[in-house]
């Protein structure tokens, strides 16, 4: 039975739609904006959006506040017709100054003004230059000689040019190795993990299902693992993994699973190994949670006419609980597999992407572009990459596990 | 009683494994909670009980460091998030479940949509929108807390409100329910495996959430839980003593959220509406 | 049945407001200020009293510094010192997140918002290019002007660090210099002499290294950092002599850290591991910041007088790192703002807080000060003395960010055998060179 919606029934979705477009869409959509600048947080020229040239006021009288600065303290060592000159420059700037101190922020002009900034910057250059690197102060030491053409060029910087660059950044991921190897370090990460952790929550979820004693215990304890926050448990483990005093580096050293103690976290592989285990550890409740609940929609009738047919309770597994849970499956699938696509936590705290970038998956990637090297611009195309390659994971995940949950149909 | 089978022992024994491995590095956690610092790095390092436990870990945890306050404001976030959550994703999921409208798929595949971008994309986005509404530092996180775990609640609720027979709604209808009684007189009962299975995940999703507590809500007063724990540290030492027993210390109040609902995820249709 | 799920809900909800409304009680009430030291959650009870406090009014300017608290109390201690200094300014302690990239990242998120939350920052000198070139710092040649100070009283390499475009955006709150951290009751005397002096090389290390491993109960003779992380071009930083010796550096940097007298975790480990290693006296020696020395003590196996500060082979030179202290351009009280830095920096409360914390003066005239002299740990020390003598930068250029994190991931793969010796020193030179640094 499916029914037209009218507006009624429409005003419960509303409040997901308000959450979504405020809390999802406008940070998504912006940091979609972002990629397709250049912008950086390590350069004032770059950490806004500028489509077109842009004047940065405050930035302008800063400079020129220096400028004369410089000038005053190296006034002194200078023949006294060049001392007038600096006199004349310094007007010049004040003159400058004042015509532009209205312009607070970085905002449009004309270009008009924008040549007139040009001109002033390029003849103030040359005048400052000029006396700077003659051939009669060779010898005297000036204060500013170092940082004088330093904050020249800072003063042209003050006209900020257009910093979209299209999909360049896009460009650029795509030749981009580290790009790459990220994203098989994260596949490999995700069909692992994901993988055990489905096959041992259903064993979970089957276990959880019984009704024997003491199964609230049980259940109980099953899920301690996600109880605890991830940044706390990614800590115990690479606390448990340490080559000197981590208890399952030891056990396992006793074993002879590992050759020596500190062999968990030293190779790629290894590290990619020690930090699935943790994941799965840590992940296969959840997986067992939404599995148990897909279970109770299964009519126990249907396992009672099966016996009676004869089946054994293998074969009505494969008969009856699988094809029924599909929908449930393919929720659970696809969510733990969004989720270790995305994995960060974990990887940062184990190995910060080591051993020599064996384990940097694309989130930690990005993390580093965006806050250690505060280039916002390329990591966010980092971020878009890896959107589009979970989308392709979960149009195929709807395909194969089929469209009932998209299709308006009901069971 | 029927003879048990060795298939029956065999689960037993995966029963029993599982739980050992499930449950060791939380026992880790706790037994390494009761050593002091020189003991975690020591010969006594392998120990399970240290010749010199002690306490110290959970009295500066609790006294010095303010872990209670931590769980406080975790809690009253995970709750809060759980309450809208849950009632906000049961309603759209009902809708979209049982109606027809137009771009309903799309409505859908854009649920899921916004759960594949990394949050900490999301991050200088929802700060500068904090900021500018004098949001930091509040409750107000619990709304982009929302908004992580609302796409897989919608999506597993929309799985269970399909399998409700329809016919129970017709008749529902027949006796002049509206569409919210019918929602929570007839489909919430039936779906509550799944609703509660939902609840847990997001209980949990937002109480283990670091990234925007962090940034959202940095004053030590509002730290939630996982920042809280993760700040027991220096600049170049980690207190392990004491961050193993606020670990201890916090997955009690988790346990007992979940020890309270897990009843209700495996009683749905088993004793529910259906057969009657 | 129904009932149930909403009795449920019910409950949920209204324990949570009542919770709620208890939390929300608490914090607002007022709280007395007790200018004792105590724990970091009065610290920032007592930062959103004072920001309450500036709203409704008062006489006093309040500004809030953003500082991660390094575990000796020191920042609080200074900011006492300082409200207690004058009375016209009220200086509160914002907790930073102790861990590194924790708390740049919620810097540099609250900043580029344009938040004035925090007024003053202390920021590790290896942020202060980036921070400072996107414009959220305020300039501060001309305050130190004014107040008639010169730089050429800081240290060099600190001021260096703190200037971008030829303006200085920063001072240094205190200096951080690497050194080696020795049992001075296993090393025999002749060879602390020869490890004080620093007149040896990396290659005499490594020999004496595997001299005294396994002695005096310990498992290792040396442990150093060589995570994939910054620490990584820190201690390659020395072994190369500032990058000016690729080959060589890291050759003997790989065979110290793949030998037996190192632990097998080398590769993962950062400086809370070697901590560990060298106060549970596993290692004989550890290269470590000045904090180090402060983890001895009496519950440890290894109690502080069975070690000594010594100084890194001279011709590797010794890293330096530091926390610098700016003003946020959109502060609304830059002279209090200024005024605080002033007196953290070069003032009486540098003297404070460099005793509390054992930090070392970026102030050069407070190095020598008797009254920090007579109580600090580490200055008194020949071998650190050496040290300081011996710092060096990393790579001063634009973007450094970036090529640190390039060269980690060169140089760690080198040493994971995922690459040869001749690949990362070719293109650990070639990144070098594209990022523009030249060897003074």
């Amino acid at each position: 039975m499916v029914k037209r919606m009218t507006f009624k029934q429409f005003v419960f979705i509303l409040p997901l739609l308000l959450f979504i477009c405020v809390f999802s869409f406008y940070p998504i959509v912006t940091s979609f904006m972002y990629s397709l600048f250049d912008y950086r947080n390590n350069d004032q020229s770059y950490n806004s959006f500028y489509i077109s040239e842009q004047f940065n006021g405050s930035l302008f009288q800063e400079d020129c506040k220096y400028i004369n600065y410089f000038l005053s303290s190296d006034i002194t060592l200078v023949e006294e017709a060049d001392q007038k000159e600096i006199a004349a420059i310094q007007e010049e700037i004040n003159v400058m100054m004042e015509q532009y101190a209205y312009i607070t922020d970085t905002v449009k002009i004309s270009d008009s003004q924008i040549a007139e900034l040009r001109e002033f910057g390029s003849n103030i250059r040359e005048r400052i230059m000029a006396i700077y690197n003659s051939d009669k102060y060779a010898d005297v030491a000036f204060y500013n000689a170092e940082k004088m053409p330093v904050i020249l060029d800072n003063l042209d910087s003050t006209i900020v040019s257009s910093n979209f660059i299209g999909l360049r950044n896009y460009i650029a991921l795509v030749k981009d190795v580290r790009f790459w190897k990220d994203l098989g370090h994260t596949i490999v990460f995700t069909v692992i993990s994901v993988s055990f952790e489905f096959v041992l929550g259903f064993c979970l979820a089957l276990i959880m299902n019984q009704s024997i004693k003491g199964i609230g215990m049980i259940r109980t304890l099953g899920l301690i693992p996600w109880a605890i926050p991830t940044v706390v448990s990614a800590m115990m483990w690479k606390y448990m993994y340490d080559g000197d005093f981590g208890v399952i580096a030891f056990l396992f050293h006793k074993i002879g699973f590992i050759n020596k103690q500190a062999a968990m976290l030293m190779t790629p592989d290894g590290a990619m190994a020690s930090a699935i285990m943790a994941d799965i550890w840590k992940t296969t409740p959840y997986m067992a949670l939404l599995l148990v609940a897909g279970l109770q929609v299964i009519d126990t009738g249907l396992y009672e006419a099966a016996s009676i047919d004869g089946s054994g309770k293998i074969s009505s597994f494969f008969r009856i609980t699988l094809p029924l849970m599909k929908p449930s499956i393919m929720v659970a699938l696809l969510f733990r597999t969004l989720d270790s696509f995305r994995v960060f936590d974990l990887l940062t705290v184990l190995t910060g992407g080591g051993p020599g970038n064996g384990t940097e998956t694309l989130s930690i990637y990005s993390n580093k572009l965006i806050f250690s090297q505060s280039n916002y611009g390329y990591g966010s195309a980092v971020v878009i990459g890896m959107f589009v390659c979970v989308a392709i994971i979960a149009f195929i995940y709807i395909k194969v596990l089929g469209a009932d949950i998209i299709s308006s149909k009901t069971s | 009683m029927r003879k048990r089978t060795a298939f029956d022992w065999a689960c037993l024994g995966f029963i029993i494994l599982f739980l050992c491995i499930t449950v060791f590095p939380f026992v880790w956690i706790v037994i390494t909670s009761f050593k002091t610092d020189a003991d975690i790095h020591g010969a006594a390092t392998y120990a399970i009980i240290s010749s010199n436990a002690t306490l110290e870990n959970y009295i500066s945890v609790i006294v010095e460091k303010g872990i209670l306050t931590a769980i406080k404001n975790s809690f009253i976030n995970a709750a809060l998030t759980t309450v809208y959550v849950t009632i906000t994703a049961s309603m759209s999921a009902y809708m979209i479940a049982r109606y027809k409208f137009k771009g309903r798929s799309i409505l859908i595949i854009i649920i899921l949509g916004v759960s594949m971008f990394p949050q900490m994309i999301l991050i200088g986005p929802i700060f500068n929108m904090f900021y500018k509404l004098g949001w930091l530092n509040s409750y107000m996180i619990t709304l982009p807390y929302g908004c992580i775990t609302l796409p897989s609640a919608v999506w597993i609720m929309i799985t269970h409100f399909k399998q409700v027979p329809a016919s129970l709604e017709e008749a529902a209808k027949m006796d002049g329910c509206t569409p919210w009684q019918t929602l929570w007189q007839i489909v919430f009962p039936i779906a509550a495996p799944g609703i509660f299975a939902s609840a847990i995940l997001t209980f949990i999703s937002a109480w283990n959430e670091y990234l925007l507590s962090l940034t959202l809500n940095s004053e030590t007063a509002w730290m939630s839980v996982p920042v809280r724990i993760a700040n027991l540290r220096d600049e170049y030492t980690i207190y392990w003593g004491q961050i193993t027993a606020a670990a201890a210390i916090v997955t009690i109040p988790t346990l007992i959220i979940v020890l309270l609902f897990q009843k209700q995820i495996v009683s749905g249709i088993a004793n529910g509406g259906v057969k009657e | 049945m129904r009932k149930k799920y909403l009795a449920a809900l019910l409950v949920l909800t209204m324990g949570t407001t009542v919770i709620a409304g208890c939390g929300a009680k608490k914090t607002d009430s007022p709280k007395a200020d007790g200018k004792t030291s105590e724990g970091a959650a009065t610290e920032t009870e007592k930062a959103s009293d004072s920001k309450e406090g500036e709203t409704s009014g008062g006489s006093k300017v309040h500004i809030t510094w953003y500082g991660a608290d390094n575990g000796s109390g020191a920042h609080q201690a200074l900011v006492d010192a300082f409200n207690a200094s004058q009375d016209e300014i009220e200086v509160a302690l914002y907790a930073a997140p102790q861990k590194s990239d924790d708390n740049k990242q919620q810097l540099l998120t609250s900043l580029s918002a344009g938040s004035d939350e925090y007024d003053v920052i202390a920021m590790d000198c290896c942020w202060v290019a980036d921070i400072a070139s996107s414009g959220y710092l305020e300039p501060i040649d001309e305050y130190m002007m004014d107040a008639g100070m010169n730089v050429a009283d800081f240290n060099p390499g600190a001021i260096q660090a703190n200037t971008n475009n030829a303006k200085l955006y920063a001072l240094p709150l205190y200096m951080d210099v690497a050194s080696l951290c020795v049992r001075k009751d296993i090393v025999s005397e002749e060879d602390l002499k020869v490890l004080v002096s620093g007149d040896y090389e990396y290659k005499d290390l490594m020999e004496m290294a595997a001299k005294y491993a396994g002695e005096g109960g310990t498992k290792y003779g040396l442990a150093v950092q060589a995570n994939q992380y910054e620490g990584l071009i820190c201690n390659t930083n020395e072994w190369t002599s500032n990058f000016t010796n690729l080959e060589e550096g890291f050759a003997n940097f790989k065979e110290a850290i793949t030998a037996d007298y190192t632990s097998d975790k080398q590769l993962s480990m950062v400086e809370s591991d070697g901590v560990d290693l060298i106060t549970s006296g596993q290692s004989v020696m550890y290269r470590g910041w000045s904090s180090t020395y402060g983890n001895f003590n009496d519950e440890t196996a290894v109690s502080p007088d069975q070690v000594t500060a010594a100084c890194l082979p001279k011709k590797g030179g010794s890293t330096f790192g530091g926390w610098e202290m700016g003003i946020n351009i959109n502060c609304k009280e830059k002279e209090a703002a200024w005024k605080f830095i002033q007196y953290a920096t070069s003032g009486e409360g540098n003297i404070v807080f460099c005793k509390t914390g054992n930090g070392i003066p970026g102030y050069t005239p407070h190095v020598e000060s008797p009254e920090l002299l007579e109580s600090h740990k580490l200055l008194p020390l020949e071998g650190f003395k050496n040290s300081l003598k011996i710092a060096i930068s990393r790579p001063a250029v634009a973007k450094y960010n970036e090529l640190s994190d390039s060269m980690q991931v060169a140089i760690h793969s080198y040493l994971s055998d995922k690459s040869s010796l001749e690949d990362a020193v070719s293109e650990v030179q070639n990144l070098l060179d594209e990022y523009g640094f030249t060897v003074k």
